[in-house]
């Protein structure tokens, strides 16, 4: 009888593991990468860096590639840069986008596109560069690329979002459907508050041609995405997990532990949408400018660190 | 003969099945706005409304009549459908890289194909929506992504007779469509337009706020390429203009700058609007169409967070509407009443404005919440 007993929980256990078999996968391979720059790694002795779930305030560095066939897998530009500062005890967090053309000093070397910085030497070197640049510490950060960002948004079941002014491009990269990846398609997001899939959320997000303010206005955009999608994970429970895992494959990574990641969902998930502060590096904090055949975004340090510091501390 | 593998046989299968039970009993836990939207056909409404609707749905349009959906076009892209006075309708057929307007008959088949924007080039094809009718039905009002070069692409409001050769609106010498605005310029342009009686125009346009965002701005054309008069204010971000039968009340959806979108109505005397007042305080209203009688607003708006955008209904909407004052233009804003509790747990349920609760029409179906209904007393 007891053998008997002792079989069906075998059994059932062995359901509910392969059930969660992704989700295991993907945490083993996506978090504890340990890429953080030495500056950000705690010298022996000292008290360690911030963590999600101790309450303590922390800074995250979210980073997104174009990782389609147009770049080695080694040398990736970010298209996006947003500094995330979460104070857990007030529930607030400040999210701050990186314009990707800003022309700033290199770790390793040179002044160029902050977006060089993590094809020089993956997500160590983008985070030292934005630390040395920003005057700021990071305590952590997640790399997602395109077809992971895309994933997750359907493996979540889509995200409602008020788009904002019509989004029109007659020169959207062509570059995920397997086709040349230098071709062009055209796109048209109309707005309203709608419910997007992960491929209309990407061309939301990814289209700069016709915006006025160009990157400034897709950074605007990829916030108001991300936030939408911690809106959604939300409502979701432990069993949408594996579709999650599996959607995501090698395509996100971040130095926190799983348990990190665990006790971070619910801080995010607790945080309400009306004090998430968003920033943009508009004029004048920024200005345009030429550099040889480059456009290039230049920044106005003696009014961006001021404001940066009013968030996020060195 | 041992009967142990008779019992041992039999157990181990029953254990393999409870295992894989396990795991699918696990997948069943999943949230409900993860799952696909069920198709409108096998769909039943909560709730009833009178008349014939035309709602979009994965490229397909529906009819709702009474308890019943029917399909009526293939799923090629159709949708924003828009009603003539005669009952026919004028919908868009989205491809991936262009559009075309369609005049079809009322169980949707095609009467005739109103313009031909597919181009041989990528950058020779064009984008065509918001069909809408003349109050008499004899022209054709639209957004068309003209003027257009380089990265540039807005759209602006055009008008033709309800004639193939007429309503594409190729740019140049010959063309018998009319340009009713001038966009500006890199904002996606001007959408949404609603032709008057008295042969003006509201319509959407886009432009950049003091503080550089890019809002909606609901404005009114007096005759084509004049300047066009603000009904709104630029910062309050308010689209979706949908004029009440009797032409006395504007109904529109505002976010002022946030990611919220509430439903709001304003008197409306042909010339300005009186204070907006929020009737549907809610976190994601789109598309509005009034009853044909004028006693109610149906929109979209998800039944639950991240959820997919289902019909709701909002009566006696136009009741809340205060008339402007004398000259009030643009609407200045009318002291809000609070939020009352909602009947309903739906984060799109909460009215205000001592109106009743909006009431969810449909569940778990996934309208296209860029296509506003069409609505007839059928």
């Amino acid at each position: 009888m007891l053998l008997t007993l002792f079989g069906f929980i075998v059994s059932g256990g062995a359901g509910a593991f392969f059930y969660f078999l992704p989700v295991i996968q993907t945490a083993f391979s996506a978090t504890g990468h340990n890429d953080l720059p030495a500056a950000t790694q705690p010298p022996a002795g000292s008290s360690p860096r911030a963590a999600p779930g101790s309450n303590d305030p922390f800074t995250v560095l979210l980073l997104g590639s174009d990782n389609d066939a147009k770049f080695s897998s080694t040398s990736l530009l970010t298209q996006s840069m947003i500094l995330v500062r979460v104070i857990p005890a007030t529930k607030q967090v400040t999210m701050l986008s990186i314009p990707r053309d800003l022309y700033v000093p290199i770790n390793g070397g040179g002044t160029a596109k902050i977006d060089t910085a993590f094809a020089y030497g993956g997500a160590r070197n983008a985070i030292a560069t934005v630390q040395n640049a920003f005057h700021v510490h990071v305590d952590h950060y997640v790399w997602i690329g395109l077809k992971g960002l895309t994933a997750l948004i359907d493996a979540v079941g889509g995200v409602d979002v008020v788009t904002g002014n019509p989004v029109l491009d007659d020169f959207y990269p062509a570059d995920l459907s397997g086709g040349n990846p230098y071709d062009y398609q055209r796109v048209a997001v109309l707005p309203a508050a709608q419910h997007l899939d992960g491929i209309h959320a990407l061309e939301y997000v990814r289209s700069r041609h016709g915006d006025l303010r160009e990157d400034f206005g897709r950074s605007e955009r990829q916030q108001q995405v991300l936030v939408a999608l911690r809106a959604k994970t939300k409502t979701l429970s432990a069993t949408n997990l594996p579709d999650i895992a599996a959607a995501l494959g090698n395509q996100l990574t971040t130095d926190m532990g799983i348990g990190q990641v665990a006790d971070l969902l619910p801080i995010a998930g607790g945080i309400p949408s009306e004090s998430i502060k968003h920033v943009l590096l508009l004029p004048p904090y920024t200005s345009g400018a030429q550099v040889g055949d480059q456009d290039v975004v230049m920044p106005n340090w003696s009014l961006i660190l001021p404001l940066v510091a009013q968030t996020f501390p060195a | 003969m041992s009967r142990r593998p008779l019992i041992v046989g039999p157990l181990l299968v029953l254990m393999a099945g409870f295992g894989l039970g396990v795991y699918h009993v696990l997948g069943t836990f999943k949230t409900d706005t993860t799952q696909p939207a069920a198709n409108p056909t096998e769909s039943t409404p909560v709730f009833t409304l009178p008349g014939v609707l035309y709602l979009s749905q994965h490229g397909v349009i529906y009819k709702l009549q009474g308890q019943k959906f029917t399909a009526i076009t293939d799923n090629r892209g159709w949708m924003q459908p828009a009603l003539l006075p005669d009952g026919t309708i004028l919908a868009v057929r989205r491809d991936a890289e262009y559009s075309d307007l369609f005049h079809l008959d009322a169980n949707g088949h095609v009467i005739q194909q109103l313009t031909n924007d597919k181009g041989k080039a990528i950058d020779e094809n064009h984008w065509v929506f918001y069909p809408k009718a003349s109050p008499v039905g004899s022209s054709v009002f639209y957004a068309f992504d003209q003027p257009k070069f380089g990265y540039r692409v807005d759209m602006a409001i055009w008008s033709s007779t309800l004639d193939s050769a007429a309503v594409t609106p190729r740019a140049g010498n010959g063309s018998l469509a009319k340009q009713w605005t001038s966009p500006d310029q890199y904002t996606g342009g001007d959408i949404e337009p609603i032709p008057l009686a008295d042969g003006g125009l509201i319509y959407v346009g886009y432009g950049v706020t003091p503080k550089e965002h890019i809002n909606a701005t609901i404005l009114l054309a007096s005759a084509p390429l004049r300047q066009s008069k603000p009904l709104t204010n630029i910062e309050d971000d308010c689209s979706w203009p949908a004029l009440s039968p009797d032409g006395r009340t504007l109904a529109m959806v505002c976010t002022h700058g946030s990611q919220v979108a509430s439903l709001e109505v304003a008197a409306f005397d042909g010339k300005a609007l009186g204070p907006p007042r929020t009737v549907v305080s809610s976190d994601l209203v789109s598309a509005p169409v009034w009853a044909p009688d004028g006693s109610g607003l149906a929109y979209l708006a998800p039944a639950a967070t991240g959820g997919h955008f289902q019909l709701w209904w909002l009566a006696g909407a136009a009741s809340a509407a205060v008339a402007p004052a004398s000259t009030p233009s643009p609407a200045s804003r009318a002291a809000t009443p609070s939020p009352v509790a909602s009947a309903s747990p739906s984060p799109a349920a909460t009215a205000v404005g001592g109106l009743a609760a909006p009431q969810q029409v449909t569940r778990n179906l996934d309208f296209d919440a860029t296509s506003a209904p069409a609505w007839t007393a059928g």
